[in-house]
């Protein structure tokens, strides 16, 4: 569902400015995604929850390419345990690059 | 034709936090224990920092039985059902919730036990919430405190006395209820920003407290203190510190050899004479049907489960489901109240890692704790500044109206505020009422043909009353600590779907006609059944259930093992 969604809107990027979401310019994509935003209200909630998780999530998922997600939002990544000092307020946390791998 | 297993002395069914406990107390008396449990050993290697898995996905706590027996949820008889949630809230395993719970263990406090009166008496009966069906409960705070004491220590509860034996100390909760001793383990400790929230509250005249937790602030019978990862909440704890059933009580009942567990094994029905007792339980094991015999059988499957067993077990001498000829069964159903208030700070406050039992607590505005004089509600609500959030919940930030929701605008914002925002924690008083109780479900049934369990819950004035009144302290609070900005969600609903804390269906009295359970935990129809867990609960209190339900499931087995000849006929 997801994918057929996409494709529509690259179909619909392709006609109104000639080109898929991707090639677009930003004021271009800006203009796609708040129609889609506001005709498919739906489809725009799941596409950006989605989004979200795949952005912010474990690696081992997929998405947050070498942890580019976390490092947007400073979040410092999982660590097994904490010291004290890393639960200050006004802290530089040094970033653990660790990445959760399934057991199957 | 079911197989006939040898006779036992007690069938545990559920070894969640209440089964759980129950087995020990039953376990070192030398009785023999059939432990009954839908689900088995949880696996160590699925407690892992993983958002997706633990709290997108639910996949740790997710599990078929229960996501099978969903209960439905109606406003009224005349509403119609709303969409059933997609997850259970509870879940099926060796341990049960206790698992992967938050683990807040703090005590009800004496009022709570005897609200109607102590209401009656300081505010006359013109106070009591219209169209609730209150009740004493049949058991004082004081009567129950030796239980709380046993389970602190055994299970192993961290915390800060703040009033033993009438002592108050102010590193504790000085409005809780006199205790014999202090805590077997200091308190968790605080991070920076339960620190900063303490102090905002001191400024403004309160008394905040560190949160009292079934979880190791340091080495504990063995097993370490908690490492603060933050993936404890909906995660299972990858060393032990969490103090889950599955790793105190259940581990110490089978070294006495007397409990035997029969997991992956779901009761459907509890059997008896056709007179005044129960004879044991029929429960479905790979696929094939046995019959345990038992002399007593205690019930511990969560609240909807302990109302939908009984209902479901009927026979000639219970043609309306097992203890249930006085109507009362999945009456007096309570699901916990509570209100969200968020804020944004104007600096990191670095809530990324701990626990949400690593809390900063303030107890000035719960219970009755204050003047309610004219203020239209009884109760009133705890609070807590908690730590630990996962990164995609970061994300998913509120954006106050300061952001667009996606683009480049959000990005920035996000950007700087992911780590700047958090939320609060507050659970109401809540009562129970005429319009609110479980019973089975016209239509929807389960794989194996049975009814689930039904929640209907209309409206009342008092809780949305009383969980403003707590928002707009929450609000004064995060202000006073320097928030840029609070919203308040609105409070005018309590939970429209089963619960995490939920209460009555079997409750205790002194009255078999407005109560199932007798002071000690045993039906009053049928005295060799017992009822586990908090659908026994007449009120909710301002705080987490599990402690609670965690004593009176001690005290109900020690009840058994004290009176045995009696209880065996």
């Amino acid at each position: 569902m997801v994918l057929a969604g996409l494709d529509a809107l690259d179909e619909s990027s392709r006609a109104t400015h000639g080109a898929p979401l991707a090639e677009l310019s930003p004021d271009q994509q800006d203009a796609v995604l708040t129609a889609l935003e506001k005709n498919s209200a739906t489809f725009f909630a799941l596409v950006r929850r989605l989004t979200l998780e795949g952005m912010f999530s474990d690696p081992s998922y997929g998405g947050n390419r070498n942890f580019a997600g976390w490092d947007l939002i400073r979040y410092p990544g999982p660590r097994l345990a904490v010291a004290p000092e890393d639960q200050r307020m006004g802290v530089e946390i040094k970033p653990v690059r660790y990445s959760v791998t399934h057991a199957h | 034709m079911p197989i006939n297993l040898k006779p036992v002395d007690v069938a545990v069914v559920g070894l969640g936090a209440a089964g759980g406990v129950a087995v020990l107390p039953l376990a070192r008396a030398g009785l023999k224990i059939a432990g009954i449990e839908a689900g088995t050993w949880m696996d160590p290697r699925t407690f892992k920092p993983d958002e997706i898995y633990n709290n997108v996905r639910g996949l740790l706590t997710s599990v078929p039985k229960a996501n099978r027996e969903i209960p439905t949820f109606r406003e009224s008889p005349s509403s119609p059902t709303r969409p059933r949630a997609s997850v259970h809230p509870m879940m099926n395993a060796i341990g049960g919730t206790s698992i992967h719970y938050w683990g807040q263990s703090w005590r009800l406090k004496a009022w709570d036990f005897r609200t109607r009166s102590e209401v009656v008496k300081r505010y006359g009966a013109g106070a009591l919430p219209p169209g609730s069906t209150l009740e004493d409960w049949p058991v004082s705070y004081e009567e129950l405190e030796p239980w709380y004491d046993l389970v602190e220590h055994e299970v192993g509860v961290s915390g800060k006395a703040g009033n033993i034996q009438g002592q108050l100390d102010p590193r504790g909760n000085v409005f809780e209820s006199p205790r014999q001793r202090e805590y077997p383990m200091p308190p968790l400790r605080q991070s920076g920003y339960n620190e900063h929230m303490a102090h905002a509250a001191k400024q403004l005249g309160w008394k905040p407290f560190p949160g009292p937790a079934a979880i190791n602030s340091q080495e504990y019978k063995g097993r370490p203190g908690c490492a603060f990862h933050g993936y404890c909440s909906r995660g299972g704890c990858h060393i032990s510190a969490k103090n889950s059933t599955a790793v105190t009580t259940i581990p110490e009942a089978l070294k006495t050899r007397n409990l035997k567990i029969f997991d992956k094994a779901q009761v459907t029905r509890v059997a008896s004479d056709n007179h005044s007792r129960v004879t044991g339980v029929t429960y479905i094991r790979d696929g094939k049907e046995y019959f345990q015999p038992a002399k007593v059988v205690l019930i511990g499957s969560y609240t909807y489960e302990n109302t939908r067993l009984l209902l479901l077990s009927k026979s000639k001498a219970w043609p309306n489901g097992l203890s249930n000829n006085h109507g009362q069964v999945g009456k007096h159903y309570i699901g916990h109240w509570g209100g969200g208030v968020i804020a944004l700070f104007p600096q990191d406050i670095n809530v990324w890692y701990g626990t949400p039992s690593q809390a900063t607590l303030v107890d000035e505005w719960a219970d009755d704790s204050f003047d309610h004089s004219g203020l239209g509600f009884i109760g009133g609500g705890s609070m807590s500044a908690y730590t630990e959030k996962h990164p995609i919940e970061a994300a998913s930030m509120d954006t106050f109206g300061r952001a667009p929701a996606w683009g480049s605008g959000w990005k920035k914002f996000v950007r700087e505020n992911a780590g700047r925002w958090t939320q609060c924690y507050i659970q109401t008083n809540t009562f129970p009422y005429e319009n609110t109780w479980l019973d089975l479900d016209d239509e929807v049934r389960d794989p194996l043909g049975d009814p689930v369990c039904r929640i209907t819950s209309g409206p009342r004035v008092n809780e949305p009353r009383a969980t403003e009144f707590v928002q707009q302290k929450m609000e004064e609070w995060y202000l006073a600590a320097g928030a840029l900005q609070v919203i308040r969600r609105s409070a005018s609903s309590g939970p429209t779907a089963p619960t995490t804390h939920a209460y009555g269906g079997t409750r205790m009295g002194d009255n078999p006609e407005t109560s199932v359970v007798d002071r000690w935990g045993f039906s009053h129809e049928a005295p060799n059944l017992g009822m586990l867990g908090a659908s026994v609960m007449g009120t909710t209190g301002a705080r987490n259930p599990t402690l609670t339900v965690q004593a009176l499931a001690w005290r109900t087995a020690d009840r058994l093992t004290k009176n045995w000849k009696a209880f065996s006929l």
